[in-house]
């Protein structure tokens, strides 16, 4: 009897039960804490007008070009048998070093989700603290909330992370922990597009009322007539022009280049993510409007319900001046201190709170799948064993996280050198492979399959060359950056800081683990391919 | 309470809403806005039943068509 019959049988192609399904699944893979936090950050920081420009220009010439590339790969793949990056990888290229850097595409989320999730359990905690008016510290000094931040998160002593609040935060991780595994554990449709469908409304819903209540403040303190909603408005959106002239604001590099990496992050692009999302839908279904409807979900949600709520109503409250600092400093700190100054603040704060957590949540559920699909399909292990064995991986990495807690430099650590650096890379080697494997034409002819929306053909043309121009472009820029930083020099810090060398050995570990299910899935995706006898695409 | 958390910040320079600052909020957020609304509508008028995915679908009729033909070689 031949091989492929001694083989353990392939798992059973799952399917997403609907295309709204994939949509919000995509969606809320994609909206996060970003959304709400670091875009109206930064437009605020670029003085809004200026700032819409090149991220525009990004979302049009990088984001979705990228979007559309790994929706068609990830099909592709599925049709074929495929759901996890290395998988597909090895399937476009026939060979094993594809599959092994592969492995960087189920890295990402996995590393990302362990500290990610710790971030998510701050949201529920503040969500809590909020609702049950512990969060109420008095409305004219910063001070009470820093130091509930960092009493909260451990930032003062590493392993204070895990003690905090008596050991809240660590129920709390776990908590969010049973969440993900156990709709994870329940599967695609049963478990993440079943929770998507009712969570990403819901997140929506709880914008739209925050929304409202930012937008009818008016003027709260009538002393000061000049911090009022328009002002606020004002403050996120004029096109400022005292210092330097629109134009000459459009010339800042900086600002193009952050504009490109909030688009780039925001849309959880090279994450790997939507290719193992995508590897679930159907041969014919349409991609290319299911790209751009998650990408215009995503987009929604941050430019008119994160670019309306947050910095006008920080800025309201505490003026310019209040405004600023990093994504932690304005949700955590900030946010809490202008909850406490709004009439009724108490409910909108929780409100708030809450939709971080939501988003949090879809997000860290999406970045689970890819482990999951490379457990099942590669050692052919049950669902049961490989969310086990994820469970026990990321919990393990979580504690890492919490531990090394002193200013935060194992979470700081991982989201540089996994949630920037290796998205990049993995980002440009999948514009590449798909430039390699498929090329203008049969690229066009595989993404618009089963689109009834018209794809222009010059579109092919920006994926082909404008695409992966600009992301080089953006790289370099970014690792230039890094290397003259003077403070906060990662490259300095991997030499002499020894939490960020454990944390980098860390994730190395993790990346030869992963390394390793790859090397004893080659059986398996072997059988595969005999057994369907697909054509690869590889020219 | 509101004015004491005011003046601890110090004074605010004017940032009324200019006329350029509604231009780039409407389009920013008009765009994004009408783009999801445009992509929903097409999602729906796009979803015939037909499209519409359930449980039962677990494995297209041409891989399974596919995978019996493999066995029958082996």
């Amino acid at each position: 009897m031949s091989q492929i019959v001694q083989e353990q049988p392939l798992q059973p192609r799952q399917n997403w039960a609907t295309r709204f399904g994939v949509i919000l699944a995509v969606m809320g893979s994609a909206v996060g804490l970003g959304n709400f936090l670091r875009f109206p950050g930064l437009a605020a920081k670029y003085e809004g007008g200026a700032f819409m420009i090149p991220y525009f220009t990004a979302f049009l010439l990088l984001g979705l070009p990228l979007a559309w590339v790994e929706w068609a790969i990830g099909r592709y793949g599925g049709a074929r048998g495929f759901n996890s990056s290395p998988g597909i990888y090895r399937m476009l290229t026939r060979g094993p070093t594809a599959a092994f850097f592969g492995s960087l595409a189920v890295l990402v989320p996995v590393v990302i989700y362990m500290y990610y999730v710790v971030i998510e359990a701050w949201c529920l905690g503040y969500a809590w603290y909020i609702a049950t008016g512990k969060l109420s510290l008095g409305t004219t000094d910063k001070t009470p909330y820093v130091n509930l931040f960092r009493a909260f998160t451990g930032l003062d002593e590493n392993g204070l992370g895990i003690q905090s609040q008596g050991g809240a935060a660590a129920i709390l991780v776990l908590l969010c922990f049973l969440l993900n595994f156990g709709l994870i554990y329940r599967g695609l449709t049963k478990g993440i597009e079943r929770f998507c469908t009712w969570a990403m409304p819901a997140l929506i819903a709880c914008a739209l009322i925050v929304l409202v209540r930012v937008l009818t403040l008016n003027t709260p303190n009538p002393d000061r007539p000049e911090l009022n909603v328009l002002s606020g408005l004002g403050y996120m959106w004029n096109p400022r022009t005292e210092r330097l002239g629109f134009f000459e604001a459009l010339a800042n590099g900086q600002m193009w280049l952050e504009a490109a990496g909030q688009i780039f992050f925001s849309l959880s692009v090279g994450f790997g993510i939507i290719i193992n999302y995508a590897s679930y839908v159907r041969r014919d279904d349409d991609i290319v409007l299911s790209a751009l409807t998650s990408a215009a979900g995503n987009e929604f949600c941050e430019v008119a319900l994160g670019g309306l709520i947050t910095v006008p109503a920080a800025f309201i409250f505490l003026g310019a001046a209040g405004v600023g600092g990093s994504l932690f400093t304005l949700g955590f700190i900030t946010l809490p201190m202008v909850f406490a100054s709004m009439p009724g603040g108490q409910i909108v704060g929780t409100l708030f709170f809450s939709l971080l957590f939501l988003a949090a949540l879809t997000s860290s559920l999406s970045m689970l799948q890819p482990a999951i699909a490379l457990l099942e399909e590669g050692p052919g292990m049950s669902r049961r064993v490989a969310v086990a064995v994820l469970g026990f991986i990321t919990l393990v990495g979580s504690g890492f996280v919490m531990y090394f807690s002193k200013d935060l430099v194992a979470l700081d650590t991982f989201d540089f050198w996994i949630g920037t650096f290796c998205i990049y890379i993995l980002a440009m080697f999948q514009v590449f492979l798909w430039g390699r494997a498929f090329g203008v034409a049969r690229g066009y002819e595989e993404i618009t399959r089963g689109a009834e929306l018209h794809l222009p053909r010059w579109v092919m043309y920006v994926i082909q060359y404008v695409s992966p121009t600009y992301l080089v472009i953006v790289f370099v820029a970014f690792l230039w950056q890094q290397l003259r930083a003077t403070e906060a020099n990662r490259f300095t810090a991997l030499m002499h800081d020894l939490p960020t060398q454990l944390s980098v050995g860390f994730i190395l570990a993790v990346w030869m683990l992963f390394g390793l299910l790859v090397n004893q899935s080659f059986r398996r995706w072997s059988a595969n391919h005999r057994t369907r006898g697909y054509e690869v695409a590889v020219r | 309470m509101i004015a004491q958390l005011q003046t601890a910040t110090g004074a605010t320079p004017n940032f009324e809403l200019t006329a350029a600052g509604w231009v780039v909020m409407l389009l920013s957020v008009g765009f994004v806005t009408a783009l999801l609304i445009w992509c929903i509508y097409r999602v729906l008028r796009e979803s015939s039943p037909e499209k519409v995915h359930s449980q039962v679908d677990i494995e297209p009729p041409d891989e399974a068509a596919e995978r019996q033909h493999a066995r029958q070689k082996d």
